[in-house]
């Protein structure tokens, strides 16, 4: 896989800049070509009624961590934005803490293919919370209307 | 099991193994040194020393915290000799207490390295190919005769004694190439007795900070 430093770069200045993951505590373990890694201590405010953590934070955690592996595989000139997302729920996440792994599957100009796993640690060993997987759409900066 | 941070004698960290923290996995006079000293200088090292295979396919039991893997990229990149290094870990850890070990600015390698290696299962740099595989020697099926070196870095004999069996040895014996060598950092008579009765020579060496011995043990070629 290509190491592109400018846009190893481009992850963490994003990441540092992404208003919603910072609101949820989503925290940027490491970056690279291969994968990002995130973490997130859930918090009560993250569970849903019978105490475990809320699909959507899940999703939202799977999503973030499929859109910078495909940030740090995109053209440094470009914008990422998700164009479908699929998620299988395993197993309820009770935490306190949860990680994911993003990775590309296919990097191509237009689109980055992509799939994220969401674990906890339980009683020694990763419990695996579910399984997503994405379709990212790269847009060209200049043609991203706000 | 809740595993705490222990700092060591050099200023490494590692963690406790038991609720007790009685043992720990690495040694506490210095886990970076002794990882250094058993793996590397006694291990690794004397591929240069003895003109060995232009590449060294590596086994080690106990991968852990990946401190030696580390140590083992670094070196393979620092001498341009190609390592294809398989780990072998039943427990893997969890993202939060990798973190707390601190290891990437300390050994000054890259932090995507060591997270990718316990997350993916897998790392391809130069000159170093890993694969951690989460299970126990007992249940890995390697292509016997092919290993150049096993590292054997498993708990203590006094912690974890069925892993220094000679069945557990005799598996190590078949996947080592005839010549192929195993160190590891016990020189316990029972640890000892059990390599000799599978077959290997053994050599006693000088240990690692805070221990008098560690073994090298080869399949006579």
């Amino acid at each position: 896989m290509q190491h592109n430093p400018d846009a190893l770069a481009e992850v963490h200045t994003r990441f540092a800049q992404n208003a919603f993951s910072r609101h949820l505590g989503i925290e940027l373990v490491s970056a690279s070509a291969e994968a990002i890694l995130l973490r997130l201590e859930l918090l009560p405010q993250h569970r849903q009624n019978l105490g475990f953590a809320h699909g959507g934070l899940l999703a939202t955690l799977a999503d973030v961590c499929m859109g910078f592996a495909a940030v740090a595989n995109a053209r440094p000139d470009s914008h990422v934005l998700t164009g479908d997302l699929r998620i299988s729920y395993l197993n309820p996440a009770t935490g306190p803490v949860v990680w994911a792994k993003g990775y590309p599957i296919k990097v191509g100009s237009r689109l980055v293919f992509t799939e994220a796993e969401v674990y906890q640690e339980a009683e020694g060993s990763q419990k695996l919370l579910c399984k997503a997987s994405a379709s990212m759409v790269v847009v060209a900066k200049a043609d991203v209307r706000r | 099991m809740n595993s705490r941070i222990v700092v060591t004698a050099d200023g490494s960290k590692t963690l406790t193994a038991d609720e007790a923290g009685t043992e720990i996995y690495h040694s506490r006079h210095g886990a970076l040194a002794e990882s250094r000293y058993v793996f590397i200088q006694q291990g690794l090292q004397i591929f240069l020393d003895h003109a060995g295979p232009a590449s060294i396919r590596l086994l080690e039991v106990g991968f852990g915290t990946g401190l030696n893997a580390m140590l083992g990229m670094q070196w393979a990149q620092a001498h341009q000799i190609p390592v294809d290094y398989t780990g072998l870990e039943p427990n893997r850890l969890s993202i939060d207490l990798l973190m707390a070990l601190d290891y990437p600015p300390l050994l000054q390698v890259p932090e995507a390295d060591f997270y990718n290696l316990h997350a993916l299962s897998r790392l391809e740099v130069p000159c170093f190919e890993a694969t951690v595989v989460t299970a126990a020697l007992e249940s890995y099926q390697g292509q016997p005769g092919t290993f150049d070196l096993v590292w054997f870095d498993a708990f203590s004999p006094r912690f974890q004694a069925q892993i220094w069996s000679a069945e557990v040895f005799q598996q190590l014996f078949e996947l080592l190439r005839p010549g192929g060598k195993l160190v590891t950092y016990s020189a316990k008579g029972d640890v000892q007795r059990a390599l000799k009765a599978t077959g290997f020579s053994l050599e006693k060496l000088p240990g690692p900070p805070g221990k008098r011995e560690m073994l090298r043990a080869t399949r006579p070629a």
